[in-house]
Order: structure tokens, then sequence, then C-alpha cells
């Protein structure tokens, strides 16, 4: 009996599919009329063994509804009109894709980078005040190091104690955070910053940086070169090489620049250094028995260089013409 | 700052041609913004020929990639006997050949070209024309063809000065710290005592009233002096890093600037009057014609170089006109003085004047420097003019000066510590040395004297930097920190943030950033400096700035996420994260609305509620009794905006999965004619409630006939959970959903 089944959805199914939508009609009579091979088999099936029926029903049925439908489509074909005006060459309906900025990529992309590594997402106010900005940083007043840092400041009310400002770097988020938490720390900072100076193409008077703290015990140049390395690697591509070279900040001690190979040039990338005993202590933690390093990059001038982008005035224009190319 | 290699080179002896110099100061001492190479080889250097391939567009040319020293440049060339390896003559951009072209960015056959190849032809030198001239495979790539073909020029180096080391600004130090790296003992120019027969007991008295302001003033007189050009070894020296010669002394008095960081100025003693000098703040009504031939008025924060007759001069700034060292001049004072460096940062700001002196005094120069560079002038003088005659006495007013140099102690074992490797003690000590920090050893203990100028050296951190620097950055091993593994965890607001982003975008807006000025209103945050007039405040709303953006298109769908920010009661004002949405395309309203419900669904919000307020063309949200967003049409716009810090708190992070539903449902359609003032939102909110079957309710037509008012059609799904549902089912729901929009709101039935 299976063997039959079989045997007629093989012959049936292959005339259907030879056949015109004329013989339709024909075929339906011919493979599931009342007087139908199939229809008689059916028939039969409750008079076999327990055993077999069940899976015998199946298959029965299965090519039943298998014959109906492919019937029903041979049938349909005829009913259609051929459309004689249908040219597959069209042109697709424009669809629009929402994107996020170049600079929203960029900073999701360094913290997927940096959660991987255990680091965790740190924050703070934009406008900060003269302390946090400066003076823990080891910044202090009239010190010609604080000329690097041009400051929009907030007009005080009056009466008022400190002078509040937009903070000039995400570096504050490190002493707020260390304030709050113990070592081990691991943290990036990535936010808003404020430089008061014009606007050209290499400078904005807003722009966007990733701060970076890691302390705990016995934290060495060593362990910021590797994980600098491990950064740019994992940003720019895995040949992508660093080098350290020194510098200065006032919150870090020993302090280096950082360049990378890229497209055949050395570019200065970041500044970054091991964390400033000052700062430490301005932090909470005991600079004899912990160590640290930080490091800070400008997210526009990243971007800038992984997409080749020339004026830095773009990210803040809202051109969409220019968002649309991320 | 420029520095002369030639002047480095002499003093030192090195073997380094200025690339190698460049790459030294870079990798252990400062930044390097520029190296500029002078005279016939400017721009020619060694190259290394990467790599060659066809070029696409011309049988005859081909492709090369050569390294030309820290950079790697594609030059197309014409000859046939080059390869990969060797090292050729590089014209780089810039570069003037003999035949006075000069070497342009060029694109040729469609292939750019940064830079040429050359042949000895090309060079100007005798020979083969036919094919590029080859070079020694010693030499570096980058290494000045100067080196090879000689020649009498100079490259001049542009150092930056990095805050923490205002001595880097004179040859001396910067010769010292190259003498470390290259571990090379090294003398500077001698600076041997005065000649004492010449002496000549003339006097000249100085008063200095605000010694805060200048805590050290110097001063000589040097008499029987013939003021005249100097000689060409020091109009050089002047030039190359772009001083203007003007005479023996003032050159003199320049040069020793450079030598040692030092600023100096030399009086004509015969235009002091009274040979008496007072430092002193300037007076109200004061001016002074100083030597770049402009009368500069002074005021009383301005501290002046004056005689019983008024200014001289303008403190560490400028000189004066009158009293400046001419061709007549045959007695000067020279003055070696310090300044307090807010002082002078102060008044060159106030001026808007910055000169080569104030740039050094501004950075804060040593109080001990003048010792050094007054002998050092006096010395260069008395060769410029042997028969000079020197003042007797030295004068030397000044408060307590503090100890010369203080004693730092240091582990040897925390400075491998910090740094990560392992640095024998008696090369950290070797090191120190030769920057003068005069370091003993006893055991794991440095004891360094630290000399007075060096005030960036505080502590053991400090050291470590010293020496790392000059041992080489590059000799630390990477190693990973081996922190104890730790769940990463980001701020609660930032992820709503990152999930509104994310979801704005898939449904198709673009996210745009845009500036966070704007001119403010009531309880806007004012800025004290802002860059414009029109960028004063900080923005309590981005909803007007986005709204205001010039698009260049008509349809769009953008975004911008955002802090905003209010005056608080404290010095931190309140900050909040704000979304704002700009949906700009036909039927834009209910686009926006759209996206509104979907965002707020995403976000698993609940409790939130719709209110429509009079006189507002659009919606609030209201959660409670507050207002977190607002859906506002414009025209043929339409905004959204939302308080994310207000709603963060709700968002739900977690799914819960329901049961799929067993049986099927029952659709209708139902359409009604409805009166004016009738809300839809009222209609679809009653079609809901008029029966627990309801499961779904759609607003699919709206449109308003000419003669029987507006229409809505609304696709109404019926579902239980208990039971298939039946035809009587929906007759009964329809019946009452009819009858309860009839009676409520006139709505009629649009088949009847």
């Amino acid at each position: 009996m299976e063997d039959k089944l079989k045997q007629l959805w093989l012959t049936a199914q292959a005339e259907i599919a030879a056949a015109s939508p004329a013989d339709g009609e024909t075929l339906r009579t011919k493979y599931l009329g009342r007087k139908s091979e199939l229809n008689q088999l059916l028939g039969d099936i409750p008079k076999l063994p327990s055993a077999e029926r069940a899976a015998v029903g199946e298959l029965g049925n299965h090519i039943k509804a298998e014959l109906t439908r492919r019937l029903e489509e041979l049938v349909s074909r005829q009913a259609k009109p051929a459309d004689d005006l249908f040219d597959p060459t069209i042109p697709g309906l424009t669809q629009r894709l929402g994107r996020l900025h170049p600079l929203t990529q960029t900073t999701d992309q360094l913290i997927e980078l940096f959660q991987g590594l255990g680091f965790s997402v740190a924050e703070g106010p934009e406008v900060e005040t003269e302390d946090y900005n400066f003076n823990l940083l080891n910044i202090p007043a009239n010190h010609p190091a604080r000329d690097a840092w041009d400051t929009f400041w907030i007009k005080p009310d009056k009466g008022a104690k400190e002078r509040a400002l937009l903070r000039t770097h995400t570096s504050p988020v490190q002493i707020r955070y260390m304030q709050d938490h113990r070592p081990p720390i691991r943290i990036i900072a990535p936010g808003r910053t404020f430089r008061y100076e014009a606007e050209n193409a290499t400078h904005s008077a807003v722009f966007y940086q990733l701060e970076g703290l890691l302390i705990d015990r016995g934290i060495t140049v060593a362990h910021l070169k590797a994980v600098i390395d491990l950064m740019v690697k994992g940003l720019l591509g895995e040949g992508v090489k660093s080098r350290l070279r020194p510098s200065f900040f006032p919150f870090t001690e020993p302090s280096f620049e950082v360049d990378v190979w890229f497209k055949g040039h050395w570019l200065e990338l970041m500044g970054c250094g091991m964390v400033h005993p000052t700062v430490l202590a301005n932090g909470g933690i005991d600079a004899n028995e912990f160590s640290g390093f930080a490091f800070g990059l400008g997210l526009d001038r990243i971007a800038m260089l992984k997409y080749g982008i020339d004026d830095i005035r773009l990210f803040l224009s809202g051109k969409l013409d220019f968002l649309e190319e991320f | 700052m420029k520095f002369s290699y030639q002047l480095l080179k002499s003093w030192l002896n090195f073997k380094l041609s200025p690339q190698e110099l460049s790459d030294l100061i870079y990798l252990h001492i400062t930044e390097v913004e520029s190296v500029e190479t002078h005279g016939k080889w400017a721009n020619f250097v060694v190259g290394e020929i990467l790599a060659i391939k066809p070029h696409p567009n011309a049988d005859k040319l081909s492709l090369t990639q050569v390294d030309v020293g820290g950079r790697v440049l594609g030059i197309v060339c014409g000859a046939h006997n080059i390869a990969v390896g060797q090292h050729v003559p590089v014209a780089l951009v810039g570069a003037k050949l003999p035949d006075g072209t000069i070497i342009r960015e060029a694109v040729i056959r469609g292939e750019p070209s940064d830079g040429m190849l050359c042949s000895s032809a090309e060079l100007g030198l005798t020979g083969d024309a036919s094919g590029i001239r080859l070079l020694d495979t010693k030499r570096q790539p980058g290494t000045s063809l100067s080196e090879l073909l000689g020649d009498d020029g100079d490259s001049i180096l542009d150092l930056k000065i990095l805050a923490n080391r205002p001595d880097y600004i004179s040859y001396r130090s910067l010769a010292r710290e190259i003498a470390a790296v290259l571990r090379q003992d090294w003398q500077p120019p001698a600076i041997a005592g005065v000649r004492g027969a010449s002496a000549t007991e003339a006097e000249l008295r100085v008063e200095v009233k605000d010694p805060v302001a200048c805590p050290r003033y110097m001063a000589r007189i040097i008499q029987n002096i013939q003021v005249g050009p100097s000689p060409e070894w020091l109009q050089q020296t002047l030039t190359a890093v772009g001083l203007r010669p003007i005479n023996n002394i003032v050159d003199a008095a320049n040069y020793v600037m450079l030598e040692t960081g030092q600023p100096i100025h030399a009086f004509d003693l015969n235009k002091v009057k009274d040979r008496s000098i007072i430092v002193r703040s300037a007076k109200v009504g004061e001016t002074l014609a100083c030597l770049d031939g402009v009368t500069r008025p002074l005021d009383v924060q301005t501290l002046v170089i004056a005689d019983s007759s008024g200014p001289l001069a303008i403190a560490g700034v400028i000189g004066g006109e009158t009293s400046g060292v001419g061709e007549s001049t045959t007695a000067v004072a020279v003055e070696v003085a310090n300044f307090d460096f807010v002082s002078i940062r102060n008044t060159s700001r106030r001026l808007g004047l910055r000169t080569d002196a104030s740039n050094r005094f501004e950075r804060g120069l040593d109080v001990f420097l003048p010792e050094l560079a007054l002998r050092r002038v006096i010395k260069l003088i008395q060769q410029l003019c042997p028969d000079s005659q020197v003042g007797k006495d030295t004068i030397d007013v000044h408060q307590k000066l503090p100890p010369a140099s203080r004693l730092l102690e240091v582990s040897a074992e925390a400075i491998n510590r910090l740094l990560g490797i392992i640095i024998p003690t008696g090369e950290m000590a070797d090191i120190l040395n030769r920057l003068d920090l005069s370091t003993t050893v006893n055991g794991d203990r440095l004891s360094i004297a630290v000399p007075h100028d060096r005030s960036d050296i505080d502590g053991m951190a400090d050291i470590a930097e010293e020496i790392l620097r000059i041992y080489g950055t590059d000799q630390v091993p990477l190693v990973m920190p081996a922190l104890p593994l730790a769940l990463p965890t980001q701020p609660d607001l930032r992820r709503v943030l990152t999930r509104v982003r994310e979801t704005l975008a898939r449904l198709g807006l673009f996210e745009v950033y845009l500036h966070p000025f704007d001119v403010g209103g009531e309880s806007a945050v004012e800025l004290d400096n802002p860059l414009s007039s029109v960028a004063t405040h900080l923005k309590t709303d981005l909803t007007e700035g986005l709204r205001q953006l010039e698009a260049g298109r008509s349809d769009f769908r953008i975004f911008e996420v955002g802090t905003v920010f209010a005056k608080a009661k404290t010095v931190f004002p309140e900050e909040r994260q704000q979304l704002v949405l700009r949906i700009s395309e036909p039927d834009a309203y209910r686009v926006a609305r759209g996206i509104a419900d979907t965002l707020l669904g995403e976000l698993g919000l609940t409790g939130t509620d719709w209110r429509e307020v009079a006189g507002v063309d659009g919606l609030r949200l209201v959660r409670g009794q507050e207002m977190v967003g607002e859906l506002r049409r414009w025209g043929s716009e339409a905004t959204f905006a939302l308080d994310l810090s207000a709603i963060a708190p709700q968002v739900r992070w977690t799914r819960e999965y329901r049961p799929l539903p067993k049986y099927p449902v029952v659709k209708m359609d139902m359409a009604f004619f409805i009166p004016d003032r009738v809300r839809i939102a009222d209609l679809i909110k009653d079609i809901w409630a008029a029966d627990p079957l309801v499961d779904a309710v759609e607003l699919f037509d709206i449109f308003r006939s000419p003669d029987r008012g507006r229409s809505a059609a609304f696709h109404v799904q019926l579902r239980s959970n208990v039971r298939t549902l039946t035809k009587e089912d929906r007759d009964k729901v329809n019946e009452v959903i009819k009858n309860m929009l009839l009676e409520r709101h006139k709505a009629r039935l649009r088949d009847e």
C-alpha cells in the first residue's frame, strides 16, 4: 500500500508539473476525484493492520493535500491574465536606514572593546568646579600648565565660593570615581568636553573624549604599554604598531604620548601616563600601596583617523549628507 | 621653539643626521613639530624602495612605495633600473631641482605621486641621466642628501616646550639632554670669569620696588664698547632660528638668551638718567615708545624698568626706543633679571604682545639662571669688543635666595616597580648625573641633589620619568595586568541612552550632534566668556536647536540625545539627558507619534499617558503629575521631546514570555462618520472598553467627505483565550461598539 501511494505521488506530480492550466480540471478528476486511485487507496486504509494504519494514513493525507495545492496553483496560473507589462528590472523603492552618529559609533566601539577587558563605564557632570577640573588633578591656578586648557567659565552667582566651568577634559571623572571606589579600579569615561578656542578644521570648542583609569597594587608602565597596545590593535587593526614617547601632563608621572604606525605614518593618537601620586592622594587612595595608569583620547580624533575625515567641524554640523556616509 | 642642527652638532660633535637627531629628540626629550632644511638639498632625502608595481595606465611607468624615514610615499617613476631594496635620492614635495623645477603633489596618468625619484642629471650632478642614481644602502631612509653630497645648509628643528620644562627653551639644556641619551660626556661653552684688568669704577644704582614681581635684578656696566655688526657666525646663529641681527651688543644678548634661556637686555648707559634704575609699577598716564616703533600706554599692573625721568622698558617684555643700544652707544648697562611669570604673562596678554623675552619669562625661569647668563654675556661682549671695560661690581638685588639644590632620596627598587622593568642602580645614577641631577648610590637608595631650576622634580615618580625617557620607553616590555575578573558595569542612564539611540536608528532616524549653546532663557546657565553672541548660554532644551537645523532636504527623520542644563541652587547646575526627534515627511505628525509610541513600548514604559493641552498643537506625555515628553506639530513637520532622566528609572530591562494565543482571531472593519469635536483617541479607547473580547484596534482610514463630515475606519480584532469565536460573537461585539459610539460620540456607522 505504501509503495502504491509513493508510485502514485511520483506519477501525479510529474504530470501536474508538465501540464498546462487547461488540463487542471481533467487532472483534478483523475487524481482527486471520487473514483480516483488515491481515493480508493485512502478508503482501504482502515483495513490495514493497526500497526501500519497511522503511518500510511499520514502519508496518504499528505499526498492528497500536496496534490490539491499543486492543482490549485496550476489552475490559478490560468485565472490570471499574463502580466506582459511587468518589468523585473525596475529599481527598488528607496528604503531608509537610520544611522548612529560616527562619534556614537566610535564611542560604542571603544566601550565594547574595554568592556571585553573588564572595564566599567563611569560618567561625571559636564559642568565642573575648578577643583575637580584642575586643582585636584594637580593643575594649580596660575601654573603655566593651565594654559594648555583654555576654559569656558560659567558666570558665577553673586557670592559664589567656587568657580564653575565647562569641563576641559574627562579627567575629573577619575577623581570622582576614586573618591567613591576602592581599588582595583578599571574604568573608562566617555563624554563631551569643551575648550574655549576659535573653531577651524582641526579645532572644535566642543569635542569628545574617552578617559581610562586602572588602579591596583603593583601596576607598572609595562602594564600601561600592554593595555594601550591592545587597544590600538583592537581599534585600528592587528597589524598596527604603537609606541610611547615622553610628554608632560600634570596628572600623570611619567607621562607619555602614544604614537601609532598607521597608513605609512607615525601619528600621535593620545596621551597617557602613570597616575600622579598627588592625584591618587586627592582621590583618597594611598600612593604607597596602589599605583595605576590613566589615558585620555579624543574621540573626534579617532573617528577622523578611522574614517579619514578632514574637518572636525563636520561632526556638529548636522549635515545629513555627511552622516549618511557612516 | 626653533633650534639649529648645526649649532648642536658643533657643540656635541655627533654623527647624527638632522632626521636622526629629530627622532632622538622625539623619542627621548620632547615633541619635534617640524624639521626644516635650508640649503641646496632641502627636501631631498634618502628613500628605500619597498615595492614596485606596473602603472595601470602607462607601460613605461611604474608605481613605487618608498620609505623616506617615518613615512611611506607612493611615487610614480619612469626609470627602469630600480628594484626593491635600493636606496635612491627622493625629491620630496617642496624640493627645488637645480633646473628650478619645484616638486609638487601630482597625479600622473591617473595615479597620485608624492615626490620624485632622481637621476644624477636631475640632481645637477655629472653622470647618467638614463636611470635613477643609486645610493649606499647603509644610509637610513630619511637622511638628508646634504649628508651624502655635502652642503653648507642647516636644519632647523622646531620643538614643543613642555609646560614643566621651561629650561628646554635653551641650547644648554637641550644639548645636555641629547648628550645624556647618547651617553656622551659634554661641557657647555665656557663662562670663565671676567678679565679684571679692564675693570671700570663706573657705578649704577638699582632699586627694586616690587620684589614679588622682580625677585632678582642683576646688572653690570660695560664701558668703552664699539657698537657694530656682529661677526658672521653670530648673525647666522640668530637668523637660523628667526632672530634679526641688530648689532654686536644686542646680538650677544640674544645669543646668550638662546644659549641659556635667560632673556637679557642692554640699556645705553648714557640714556639712563642719574645712572639709577628703578623697578616699579607704571604710573597712570605713563607711556613708552617701544623698540618695535609702537608707543604703548602703560597701566599700574605693568612692571617697568625706569630711571628718575620715566620708564625705559616694559619689564620682561620689550625695551624702550630711546634707551636702546645704537651706533652712538659707548657704554651699556646689561640687565639680567628674573621676573614673576604671572606678572609677565598678564602684561603680555594685556598688551597683546609676545616677544622672545616674554615667551621665556612667562614659563617661569629659575632665579639662579641670571648668574650664569650674566657671566656668559659679559664674556661674549668682551670677545666681541676686546677694548671694552667691565664694571668692577656686579649689581645683584634680590630677597633671600632659596637653596641652590635640595636633596631627594628615592629607592631604586621603587622606580623599577613603577616602570615594570629592571634598570641597574648604577645605570640610573649615570643617567641622572648626566642630567645634572647629581646622584650618589647607597645600596638601594639614590641620593639626588636636585638643582633649583628643576622645580618639576618632586618625588620618586619624577625621577622614574627622567630615567625612563633617557633609557628609552621602548625598553619596557608589554605585560598584561592581572586583575580579578569582574562584571563590567554601566550607569543605567547610559544604557537607556544607548537603547534609545539604537531603537531610533532601527526606525530610520539619523542621529545628529549639535552645539550645546544658545542665547538662553530664564533658567539657563550663562557663560562668562562666550565665543559668540549667539552662543551665550547652555541649552535648557534641545528642541529649538534641532528644529532650526537646516537639513538641506525636505524628507528626513533626525534625532539628538544630549545633556540639557538648568540653573540650580548649588554650583552645579541640574544636568538632564533629553531626546528630541524631528520628522519631516508626509503625515509627519502621525509618523512622529508612531515612533514615540514604538520607542516607549520598546523601553517597556508603563503608566505614561498622552494628554491634550489647550492651545498647544500636540500632546504632552505625562507620568502621574509629571510631564516627561511633548509631541508637537510644526506646520508640515513634527517633533517629539522626551526627558530621559525622568523615565530612566522606569525602563524595563527584562522581558517575560507570554504563551502564544491558542485560538484564532476574528477580524472586522468598522467605519464611522464622526462629529468634528470627537477625538479619535476617545473612540479607540471606547472600542477597547466595549467588550473584553477586543484584542486590537487600529485606525486604518480617516478622511473628510464634503457632505457628511469626518470619517474614520478601524480594524477591530477579537480573540478569546478559552474558545474559538463564532459569527454570533462578532455580531454581538459589533453591535455593542456601534451603539456605544453612537450614544457617547454621535458616531454613525458609515454603511447605514
